[in-house]
């Protein structure tokens, strides 16, 4: 080393002439964007064994996100699990953009004690860190919510691993006959529970911005019909049952209103309902046209709706105080099933050509339509709440099963196959 | 013609009835009670999101409800050998036009409500299941509806008919192909109390 | 202990400056996580949730007091420590970095070579040039020579002819000698004819007194014919000397300039070349960064973020200092994870192009 830094300084001297001149700068352009490499050392655990594995759930979050690339195991140096136990310029070598230790301790078994903490190895810096106490049944949630300040701590975005999904399942009873049900996973497609079964379809699942409640199409009355339901009590409202079909729920963003799709008129138009009140509000007049499947946008104050007046099902946008609808998609022969992004910028929808059905996002400042899937039977797509991905249902060898695409297109992943026939996805909120 | 009217008094009677049935159906509609069933799991319902999580966990924040277990069902006249035994129409693909050759089944069922003021029919509307399932449902009533429409040339007046969609929910045959999409876009034809 | 204390500080103030820097920015760190988690936390199924404290930052004041003191060490240790699969890929890298550069250098070497080989044929040309109008030269000397050789003859010419005059003379003297003997042997025959005989001798001593003067001056003619000769001679060897003169300095002269543009020559090459090494690593260095560089993707359109980064002579990163941030905290962090993960950086191992990488400026940009 030192005789490497006498060669050096000779050199310096020698080239004095050429340290005069102006300093070199490299511009650096474009770069990659590839997954973040992130090394998550396993937890280390005191007392009994803690029923889940949170490191390898939080590993599995982030990879499933495609933004991240956890290190395989075998190439993590050593392990620690607090700070005091790290040598940063080991892993440096590894260059992972974070890393993440932590520990879970419990003496009885139920009550479960986990810190985590993320550094910046090439600093030597704690980005996050937390500590927890949480009975058994918590861990996998607090895991996903661990994942969460991971992601956002090195993406700056908004992680939505501890949000839910909620979406319809098919199965075929021993009778023969089909029983539907309403279920709600975690947003990893794992751990899912039936909120509501029933032997008649199920439909459109809608949440409450406050993600305590459910809306959804129910057709046990032998016609559709919306309700309202309350997640931790089971509490149940029909909140439309006119005659005709009463479909295609979706609440305003401050959770006071429903817009609805009503036929009660004899055709289909979109209405708002206050929920307190029960007020109903007609927004569109178009007695020769099919208009359903409103969303809203997030200012509020405008709906998104497929409409065939033109034809052929198109989205349109129009005030909620009713008023001229104009026309948002133009390309393809069917545009239907609109969500709205967060920021209201990007439109996802169905976008039929030449007879297949595919999930396509348009940018609504510019009109760039984008299509991100392939299989052409693809419907129902849903943001999620950080408008990153959309989950949407497809179908693979005769089965129905959920899918999701980055925005981007990049990113594709099939939840796993549960034997069931599985649609109609919504994605939750985000927890508050 | 007395035996008809015999016939539609026995109908009238069978579909009463029926009615009971179907109001028991309603009656489920608040939630309250009759096929609702509504499963009380609020031993795990507390605990998400609580401070003190005493409760047994995060994964039993909602509740299952279980309904519809009553089956709709729906009745048929006794004559197979009528045109009236023909009780399905299909459709071209988004489309709510009546082909050529369910005319003929659509004149007997015409004629025949116009004759049978008291009798009531339900008309089904069914797509298949491209496209979006919320349109599908939309376009299920249209069709049905533009049947009805066909039904009141005879003098049946607008009482006499239910009109209910199912979208592409309730397929005729399971399948990936135009041989199951064409005969899953129908509208059925189901003469209620008989 | 106050005394103690007053001689750390006097003795070690710059550890205990960085110490107290460290632990403010730890603080600052804590205090940051414990604002933004812990308001968002009651509404989580967490019975208890607090912030890494201060229990961290002691630990990590007593770790980071022990690392300074121990560092040399540690920092042998760490080199030991080193698995075997980043040596290899940094091998690997090395080799490749090695197999560029040869490439590189290879190419321009070549380069060289082929400027050189063209110069050398221009120089080549230039000489044939030269020499052909030394040959020139030549040429015209050989000329004078010739006419001066001609000269020579024709005053070679002249003095055979002188020559064959003396022997003339000569043969003229046996005769009158002859003669002279013939009228003797009369005066021994004839001794009456004494006053014919005296004016004879009169008459005969009259035209040996001319012929002497005839052949004095034959003697001085032949003189001044050789004195000509030795000073034309001399004239001719003088010309000579003179071309030779003038074209000996032609000679020097265009070896001189020969050698002066060699020379710039080199020195202008030299320059190219340390240019040309530190351009192609620059180029390599800027595809590794890049390479390493994953943008978030918050990073939008006009971002800029500039980093000074200092490097061992080894090439590996000792500092990256955002000297000038994009404003976007994670755009920043990406662009110095970048130049961290790159390192070592690819760097020459030639003394004069490595220290233009000592240190120098990165200008990350989205696009």
């Amino acid at each position: 080393m030192t005789k490497r830094w006498l060669t050096t300084i000779t050199f310096l001297g020698a080239c004095l002439s050429f340290q005069a001149q102006a300093e070199l700068v490299i511009d650096i352009v474009g770069g990659t964007e590839a997954a973040l490499p992130i090394a998550i050392v396993p937890f280390g655990s005191e007392g009994p064994t803690a029923p889940i594995n949170i490191s390898e759930i939080i590993s599995n979050d982030l990879a499933s996100s495609g933004r991240f690339d956890p290190l395989p195991k075998r190439d993590l140096i050593s392990e620690p699990h607090e700070k005091s136990e790290i040598n940063f310029k080991d892993w440096r070598l590894l260059r992972s953009e974070g890393l993440l230790v932590g520990k879970v301790s419990t003496e009885d078994g139920e009550l479960h004690k986990v810190q985590f903490q993320l550094f910046d190895v090439y600093k030597s810096q704690q980005l996050a860190g937390m500590r927890y106490q949480v009975p058994a049944g918590g861990l996998r949630r607090l895991a996903h919510k661990i994942a969460d300040q991971v992601y956002e701590a090195l993406t700056g975005e908004v992680g939505v691993f501890s949000t839910r999904l909620a979406f319809v399942t098919e199965v075929k009873g021993v009778d023969g006959k089909k029983r539907y049900a309403l279920q709600v996973s975690d947003a990893d497609g794992a751990n899912p529970r039936t909120v509501l079964q029933s032997k008649q379809p199920i439909l459109s699942p809608s949440w409450a911005p406050d993600g305590e409640r459910l809306s959804y199409v129910s057709f046990e009355n032998g016609n559709a019909e919306v309700f309202v339901q309350e997640m931790r009590s089971g509490r149940r409202n029909s909140v439309a049952a006119f005659k005709g079909i009463n479909s295609a729920p979706s609440w305003s963003p401050d959770g006071t209103k429903l817009a609805l799709t009503l036929s009660k008129s004899g055709n289909p138009e979109i209405y708002v309902l206050e929920l307190a009140s029960g007020k109903l509000s007609r927004v569109t007049h178009n007695s020769q046209a099919i208009d359903t499947e409103a969303v809203w946008m997030p200012n509020g104050k405008e709906l998104l709706f497929t409409s065939d007046r033109g034809g052929r099902p198109q989205i349109y946008k129009v005030s909620v105080d009713g008023g001229r609808a104009q026309r948002v998609t133009f390309e393809g022969t069917y545009n239907s099933s609109a969500d709205i992004s967060p920021d209201g910028r990007t439109l996802t929808m169905v976008h039929g050509f030449k007879g297949k059905y595919y999930i396509a996002v348009q940018d609504l400042q510019t009109g760039t339509l984008q299509v991100l899937t392939e299989t052409g039977r693809d419907e129902s797509p849903s943001f999620a709440p950080n408008g990153r991905v959309i989950l949407y249902a497809t179908e693979q060898r005769g089965k129905a099963l959920l899918a999701s695409v980055s925005v981007d297109g990049e990113i594709h992943r099939r939840f796993g196959e549960s034997g069931k026939d599985v649609r109609e996805p919504a994605w939750s909120p985000l927890r508050k | 013609m007395k035996s008809l009217k015999i016939t539609a008094l026995c109908l009238s009677l069978i579909w009463f009835a029926g009615c009971t049935t179907t109001g028991n159906n309603q009656a489920g509609a608040d939630g309250q009670n009759g096929e609702v069933m509504v499963e009380d799991r609020t031993g795990e319902t507390s605990g998400i999101g609580d401070e003190n999580a005493s409760g047994t966990g995060i994964d039993g924040a909602e509740t299952q409800v279980i309904v519809g277990e009553g089956d709709y069902t729906g009745d048929e006249i006794n004559d197979p050998n009528s045109p009236l035994a023909n009780r399905v129409v299909y459709f071209e693909y988004d489309s709510s036009a009546v082909r050529f050759e369910d005319q003929a089944t659509l004149e007997a069922h015409t004629a025949y409500l116009g004759d049978n003021p008291n009798v009531t029919i339900r008309l089904i509307g069914h797509t298949d299941e491209r496209g979006s399932r919320e349109y599908n449902l939309a376009l299920g009533e249209r069709r049905a509806l533009s049947i009805r429409q066909i039904l009141m040339l005879q003098g049946a007046s607008i009482q006499q008919f239910q009109v209910t969609s199912f979208g592409e929910e309730r397929p005729e045959a399971e399948g990936f192909d135009e041989s199951a999409w064409q005969q899953n876009r129908r509208v059925e034809l189901i003469y209620i109390g008989q | 202990m106050k005394n103690s204390l007053f001689e750390n500080i006097s003795a070690g103030s710059f550890t205990i400056i960085l110490h107290v820097a460290l632990f403010a920015l730890i603080f600052v760190g804590i205090d940051f996580q414990s604002t933004t988690h812990v308001t968002a936390q009651p509404k989580v199924d967490i019975v208890q949730a607090t912030a890494m404290d201060e229990a961290d930052v002691l630990a990590e004041m007593t770790r980071q007091q022990e690392y300074e003191d121990d560092k040399r060490q540690q920092e042998q240790e760490r080199q030991d420590k080193i698995d075997k699969k980043f040596e290899q890929a940094e091998q690997e890298l090395e080799d490749k970095k090695q197999e560029i550069v040869e490439q590189q250098q290879q190419a321009e070497l070549e380069q060289q070579q082929r400027k050189l080989e063209a110069e050398q044929k221009q120089q080549e040309i230039e000489v044939l040039k030269e020499q052909r109008k030394i040959e020139e030269e030549k040429k015209q000397q050989a000329e004078v020579e010739r006419k001066l050789e001609e000269q020579k003859k024709q005053q070679a010419e002249q003095e055979r002819l002188a020559e064959e005059e003396r022997k003339q003379i000569v043969a003229e003297e046996r005769r009158a000698e002859e003669e002279k003997k013939r009228l003797a042997e009369a005066d021994r025959k004839a001794a009456e004819q004494k006053k014919r005989d005296a004016e004879e001798r009169v008459r005969k001593a009259e035209e040996e007194e001319k012929e002497k003067q005839r052949l004095a001056k034959i003697a001085e003619e032949k003189k001044k014919a050789e004195e000509k000769a030795a000073h034309e001679a001399k004239v001719k060897a003088d010309r000579e000397a003179a071309v030779a003169a003038k074209l000996k300095a032609q000679r020097d002269e265009a070896a001189k300039l020969l050698q002066d543009s060699l020379d710039a020559e080199a020195r202008e090459q030299e320059t190219m070349r340390i240019n040309g090494v530190v351009d192609k690593h620059v180029s390599i260095i800027r595809q590794r960064v890049k390479r390493y560089w994953i943008k978030p993707s918050s990073a939008e359109r006009g971002l800029q973020s500039t980093l000074q980064v200092s490097l061992l002579p080894s090439g590996e990163v000792k500092v990256v200092k955002v000297v000038k941030s994009s404003g976007n905290i994670l755009f920043d962090r990406s662009a110095e994870n970048a130049v961290y993960k790159a390192s070592p950086l690819p760097v020459p191992t030639d003394p004069k192009a490595l220290a233009k990488f000592k240190q120098f400026s990165f200008n990350f940009k989205p696009e």
